[in-house]
């Protein structure tokens, strides 16, 4: 087992976390271990701090854009998808891993049906389902109560366990929707009705937003989703507050997107040798997932296991063993990813949605190039003194790019028509833009290479 | 004695070695040795080369079949590769002079009316071009790619890939049927060709009856056992009769070997009666011998003519620094321009693009990649001077003008595609900003939008071909100027 994780959850636009298989491709070859997962292993239980006996599993299955649940091109058919999805829910529940996690417009709006279809044959009490209020998509305000309804029906269930506002990030989207529009009186109506067990939220913004509502509120959530990763606390300083503020409010915190989208688990050479130096056989997912963990209040960590590999992995990370980082393996930890963010990836996750590209450009594969030489910190570089200044490494940079890919298949043939971007789960990145950068930077690299005497062929 | 066949096998693996690793894309600075070849030396009026062949010549013999032309080392190669099937023993052959004359008649000919690239099938420096640039490279390109493979980029070594390339029908054709046919005629009698069809070894010939330096057979410790004329694969030694044709000798010196009584010399002249003088044709077959050639001419003749009226000489895009006026008359095809284009633009033409006159001459083909601004490669190895050498700074800076771009707004995406979409990849691409972005609006269906339609600036293009190359759907051509 080992290797890569995925982290699933919540974001805008059902755009969701999105994981990393192709990235991590090199992670798998990296740490080939045997398979120790042991079948009695279960994730450790924790209470649920409003009532304090529920006892809620530390780690829950993701339902978003990286469970394995989209057909996808160039492999396994739409059926073959859900049957390996089902697979890994199969196992989750009789593993203890019995919260999952999904949204209105997770996977176009199949992950809901998908996991009514599925659960069908549990008991409705062997498992904990939480869906969310997409709020973006509430209009009007009949908006929310049919959205409601229409997921109750979509999830086969007559109630949820846990109902989220989905990606509450400001105070204007909050009040115009939830106050104003009633959104909110509706759900604390269905509560009252038995339709939802417990209230929460999925939250984006500033931590001192979230202590208003909370207060405002108090009593009301009991659970709230944060982004609590090692590569989101270097880009957002506030981030490390927002969990704080939750066990202030005595609300659950859960973890989304441990791994950033599977990019934290994709870490290799020089930051991954300073993990590889404290637990040698600890994979980087391993790692981020213990930091997720590792946060204060932290009810349940949420991950989009696209292999079940992944999932065997996370159980015994967050198993009854599980150790939080200590302060040192902390500072480790981010010492190691601040390495690794020196080198700017490309925040594809491989999953080849986009593909096929009508012009016949390898996406993800080009994507996954540059990820391995801007990660290994290897990209050419004309400021003098660089070690990376070098003819060599430019023409072993050229060479790999030209060897790898054909004419028709380069990142210069992208006419940025934008047929790739529907389809792409991410949203902190536009293909065709990336593309062009690529297409840039060998072009340049080619320029400086030949300028210096070098030959190509 | 032996000493000099040796010398002889030394310079010519060397010198073939150069010429073909230069034709695979190596040897940076040896093109001088495909400028001082005789065919290419003579159109390009090259005195120096075409001074140094007579005086060695005159002096020597035909040392340049030898040692110095492509094809005819790779016919000893040939022969030589199929020795382990059986060595062949040459058996001398009556002398054709008057076909050889025929021959260098019909190539001047054709060479005047400006024919030089069909003339030059006969051409033997042109004819290994060919074969070069069309057989040995992709093999060598096969075994590029291995090695890429096999050593990827992290290693000692690091290969870039080529792409393995039929550039067309016709060049393949050619340079298949040539290399077939040469294969048999070895393999059949030796070096036939050099003393039949080559104009080459014909012009040579006629030089070589009377050199400074003459093969000889010392009729004292001759004992006429024929060994010589076994391995003499010009088949102009007969040893049994003790008579060397020295115009057809090539020098390969083979027969210094063979004899075991060290009866043959290579020396300077002396008065000697056992040297045979070109035994001259019978008269009837001088006749037939004419005949023949005027019947070829006259097929060849009618049949250029069909071919001519498809030819679309106006439609064919030269290559970069084609002298209008010497690029027809000068080029003979030998490839060495198509086989060096870094970015395989370069393709041998059919009989139809430039007409059959024009036959394997290189013209521009932008399916695969488009002419680099920074390169001026097929000027710079032309060797007859088809092709002029182009000015680096200004095939830089767009001066040099290769064709006109033409843009077919109906093949145009953005004009065309039922949903809007964007593209902009050809002004993107341009290697001269000759193309620009101008908002529009049109119609497409019931559709009214507001699109960035391509607008080619004509004294900006330089007819790169990457706006062709780029276009997914072609909606750029680059035709020739004027």
């Amino acid at each position: 087992m080992n290797s890569i994780h995925q982290t699933c959850l919540t974001r805008r636009n059902a755009i969701g976390g999105a994981f990393a298989a192709g990235l991590c491709l090199g992670a798998d070859r990296v740490f080939a271990a045997g398979d120790t997962f042991s079948d009695a292993s279960r994730p450790r239980l924790r209470p649920l701090p409003t009532d304090g006996k529920t006892p809620i599993p530390l780690l829950g299955v993701g339902c978003a854009e990286k469970f394995p649940l989209r057909t996808r091109a160039g492999g396994g058919g739409k059926e073959a998808d859900q049957r390996h999805a089902a697979e890994i829910i199969d196992f989750a529940l009789k593993h203890g891993v019995i919260w999952l996690d999904t949204g209105y417009g997770y996977h176009g709006g199949q992950s809901e049906p998908f996991l009514g279809r599925t659960l069908k044959k549990y008991p409705r009490e062997s498992f904990i389902l939480s869906t969310k209020m997409p709020t973006w998509m509430v209009k009007k305000p009949e908006d929310g109560p049919r959205i409601f309804e229409d997921q109750l029906k979509r999830c086969q269930v007559d109630y949820f366990d846990f109902y989220l506002l989905h990606s509450v990030s400001n105070k204007s989207d909050f009040e115009r929707v939830y106050e104003k529009m009633g959104v909110l009186d509706y759900l604390i109506e269905q509560k009252k009705k038995g339709r939802i067990r417990h209230l929460g939220m999925s939250y984006h913004g500033k931590s001192d937003f979230l202590d208003e509502v909370l207060t405002k509120y108090e009593g009301l959530f009991e659970c709230c989703m944060m982004l609590l990763n090692a590569m989101e606390f270097t880009w957002n300083k506030d981030g490390p507050n927002l969990p704080k503020v939750a066990v202030k409010h005595h609300v659950g915190v859960l973890a989304m997107e441990p791994l950033a989208g599977g990019r934290a688990a994709g870490m290799r050479g020089e930051a991954l040798d300073i993990l590889k130096k404290v637990h040698p056989n600890d994979s980087a997912g391993r790692w981020g997932i213990r930091f997720a963990a590792s946060q204060p209040g932290v009810m349940t960590v949420f991950s989009g296991m696209g292999k079940l590999e992944y999932l065997k992995e996370n159980i015994e990370t967050l198993s009854e063993n599980f150790k939080p980082l200590t302060e040192e393996e902390t500072k480790t930890y981010q010492e190691a990813m601040a390495v690794f963010m020196k080198n700017p990836s490309i925040p594809c996750t491989g999953c080849a949605y986009c593909v096929p590209c009508p012009y016949g450009v390898k996406i993800p594969q080009i994507f996954a190039w540059y990820n391995e030489w801007a990660q290994g910190g290897r990209l050419p570089s004309d400021k003098e003194g660089d070690k990376n200044d070098s003819q060599d490494l430019r023409r072993r940079f050229l060479a790999s790019y030209y060897n790898k890919f054909k004419a028709q298949e380069r990142a210069d043939r992208c006419l940025a028509c934008r047929k790739c971007q529907v389809p792409c789960p991410q949203w902190t990145f536009r293909i065709s833009t990336e593309m062009a950068k690529v297409a840039d930077l060998v072009a340049h690299v080619e320029e400086v290479y030949v300028k210096k005497g070098g030959v190509i062929r | 004695m032996k000493a000099l066949k040796y010398l002889r096998v030394l310079v010519a693996a060397c010198l073939f070695a150069l010429v073909t690793l230069f034709f695979l894309g190596l040897g940076g600075g040896f093109g001088l040795l495909e400028k001082i070849q005789l065919v290419p030396a003579l159109l390009g009026c090259a005195f120096v080369p075409l001074a140094a062949w007579l005086a060695i010549t005159l002096l020597f013999g035909r040392l340049y079949c030898s040692m110095v032309c492509p094809l005819g080392i790779l016919q000893d190669l040939l022969a030589r590769l199929a020795r382990p099937f059986g060595r062949k023993t040459y058996a001398p052959r009556p002398d054709r002079a008057s076909l050889r004359g025929a021959v260098v008649i019909a190539f001047s000919l054709l060479v005047a009316l400006g024919g030089a690239a069909l003339a030059s099938l006969v051409d033997p420096y042109s004819l290994f071009g060919r074969i070069a640039s069309e057989l040995f490279q992709p093999v060598a390109e096969w075994g590029n790619n291995l090695a890429a493979d096999r050593f990827g980029v992290d290693g000692p070594l690091v290969f870039f890939k080529r792409e393995i390339l039929v550039r067309s029908a016709s060049g393949f054709t050619v340079a298949a049927c040539a290399l077939a046919l040469l294969a048999l005629l070895v393999a059949w009698k030796g070096r036939l060709v050099c003393n039949t069809i080559c104009p080459v070894g014909a012009i040579l010939a006629a030089l070589s009856g009377k050199t400074a330096f003459r093969l000889a057979i010392d009729p004292e410790k001759c004992v006429k056992c024929g060994l010589c004329s076994g391995v003499c694969k010009a088949l102009c030694l007969d040893g049994r009769n003790q008579t060397i044709d020295n115009a057809r000798c090539v020098r390969c010196f083979n027969c210094l070997g063979a004899c075991k009584k060290g009866a043959i010399s290579f020396t300077p002249v002396r008065a000697g009666p056992l040297d045979a003088d070109g035994v001259a044709d019978p008269r009837l077959r001088r006749l037939a011998t004419g005949l023949a050639g005027v019947a070829a001419a006259g097929t060849v003749g009618s049949s250029l003519c069909v071919l001519d009226k498809r030819a679309r000489p106006e439609a064919t895009l030269p290559p970069p620094g084609a002298d209008p006026g010497k690029f027809r008359r000068l080029c003979t095809g030998c490839g060495l321009c198509v086989a060096k284009c870094p970015r395989k633009v370069l393709t041998p033409a059919g009989l139809t693009e430039y007409g059959p006159l024009g036959f394997m001459m290189p013209k521009m083909d932008f399916t695969r990649g488009f002419c680099d601004p920074n390169c001026t490669t097929c000027g710079d190895v032309c060797p007859t001077g088809a092709l002029k050498p182009l000015d680096r700074v200004a095939k830089r800076e767009g001066k040099v003008k290769i064709g006109l771009a033409s843009f077919d707004r109906s093949k145009c995406l953005v004009c065309t595609e039922k949903e809007k979409m964007e593209c902009g990849l050809c002004a993107r691409r341009c290697t001269q900003k000759a193309i620009e972005l101008k908002e529009e609006e049109i119609t497409v269906g019931d559709d009214r939008r507001t699109v960035k339609v391509p607008t080619l600036v004509a004294e900006k293009c330089t007819g790169c071909g990457a706006c062709e190359n780029y276009c997914p759907n072609h909606a750029f051509t680059v035709k020739p100027l004027g």
